[in-house]
């Protein structure tokens, strides 16, 4: 490895660096904001494409132009996406309810190939223990799970902990029986049959 | 210039296709992915470089990257069907702690000693002392932490509000 090359070698390490960093702002937050699974797989091809400017295995020419094309299908896709909300359901897929009311949606479920285990996982990660909290538990686009809780369930707010007669008859929330005994067991949580 | 034309092509049709086979298949967050799924993501990454750089033909790659994508998807159909496949190729839950108590034969078999156990603790925001309050600490697939608190050291909740106030209220 003779200095020349080596210099060569780092110059377009340098200049790949620099080419990217612009493109990625370029393309801006959104477009590589959700890093999904197909994300990933789009930066291990730039990544691929990349290896092979830095060490010289293909003109430096025609290692930008993949990168360009990389990125502007990226881009066409986001922008795609955001146009039509049809094309964010083929492209980017819906929410999908995986527990309504304290019920398992096994169809749901079933379609987004997820079993209990997974779920029950998921509404650990969420700091939720048991399902008659859970009004709702979301599956969303980027795949996380989102947890809404039922009325009775939610956080202490201010306007609870606050000392103020008048309020107390307004602010009775309605409709919400507290839980019956809870018994948390932690085999439930752990999503085995109870 | 015109030599570059297949490149472009190729890009676009292993990016296309890409895009329709992970769509196709469901698969969605990193943030939820297993090892298995990382495996997979370097492996696919490396049929792609050998598309892009023409080593082989689109026709291999189409075949090879489907396969792939198959196999991935059929194991996690059957593992989402029985919950006996699904422990044996993602491994359990691991409960690290349970009722305050740190379960050592889990931590021994997940080789995690106490230093680790109570990193992983305050990546949960509890401190070591405070590991009486801790109900279950159970290791998910993604290597992250999920902790579920001791009853009386879980955040109040609205209606533990409203029994307050109908206790208060029923004494005055």
């Amino acid at each position: 490895m003779d200095p020349q090359e080596l210099l060569m070698t780092a110059l377009r390490g340098l200049a790949v660096y620099v080419f990217v960093l612009v493109v990625i702002r370029v393309l801006g937050k959104r477009t590589v904001g959700n890093f999904t699974a197909f994300d990933l797989l789009v930066a291990l091809m730039l990544g691929e494409v990349v290896d092979e400017i830095i060490y010289g295995d293909v003109p430096f020419v025609q290692g930008m132009l993949a990168i360009v094309v990389i990125a502007g299908a990226k881009y066409a896709t986001s922008w795609l996406s955001y146009s039509s909300p049809k094309m964010t359901k083929i492209l980017e897929g819906t929410p999908t309810e995986l527990v309504v009311d304290g019920e398992f949606q096994r169809k749901n479920m079933r379609s987004e190939t997820m079993n209990e285990l997974d779920v029950m996982s998921a509404l650990r990660m969420k700091e939720v223990e048991d399902l008659r909290e859970v009004k709702l538990a979301i599956l969303e686009v980027d795949g996380t799970v989102s947890v809404i809780r039922q009325p009775w369930a939610d956080p202490l707010q201010k306007s609870d902990v606050l000392r103020s007669e008048k309020k107390q008859e307004e602010k009775q929330v309605d409709g919400e029986d507290p839980p019956p005994s809870k018994k948390t067991d932690s085999d439930r949580a752990l999503g085995k049959a109870v | 210039m015109l030599e570059l034309l297949p490149l472009v092509v190729r890009i676009l049709v292993a990016y296309f296709y890409l895009l329709a086979i992970v769509r196709l298949s469901g698969k969605q967050s990193v943030s939820q992915a297993t090892p298995v799924d990382f495996v997979i993501s370097v492996v696919l990454g490396d049929l792609i470089d050998d598309l892009l750089w023409s080593e082989v033909a689109v026709s291999q790659f189409i075949v090879g990257v489907g396969t792939l994508v198959l196999v991935d998807v059929a194991i996690l159909i059957m593992t989402s069907r029985s919950a006996r496949l699904f422990l044996l190729f993602n491994g359990g839950f691991p409960v690290l702690v349970r009722d305050g108590a740190p379960q050592y034969e889990t931590m021994k078999q997940q080789q995690l000693n106490d230093a680790d156990l109570e990193h992983l603790l305050r990546t949960k925001g509890v401190e070591p002392e405070n590991i009486a309050a801790i109900h279950l600490a159970t290791l998910e697939q993604d290597g992250h932490l999920s902790l579920l608190k001791a009853r009386e050291a879980r955040d109040a909740q609205h209606h533990d509000a409203d029994a307050a106030k109908r206790l208060r209220r029923k004494r005055t």
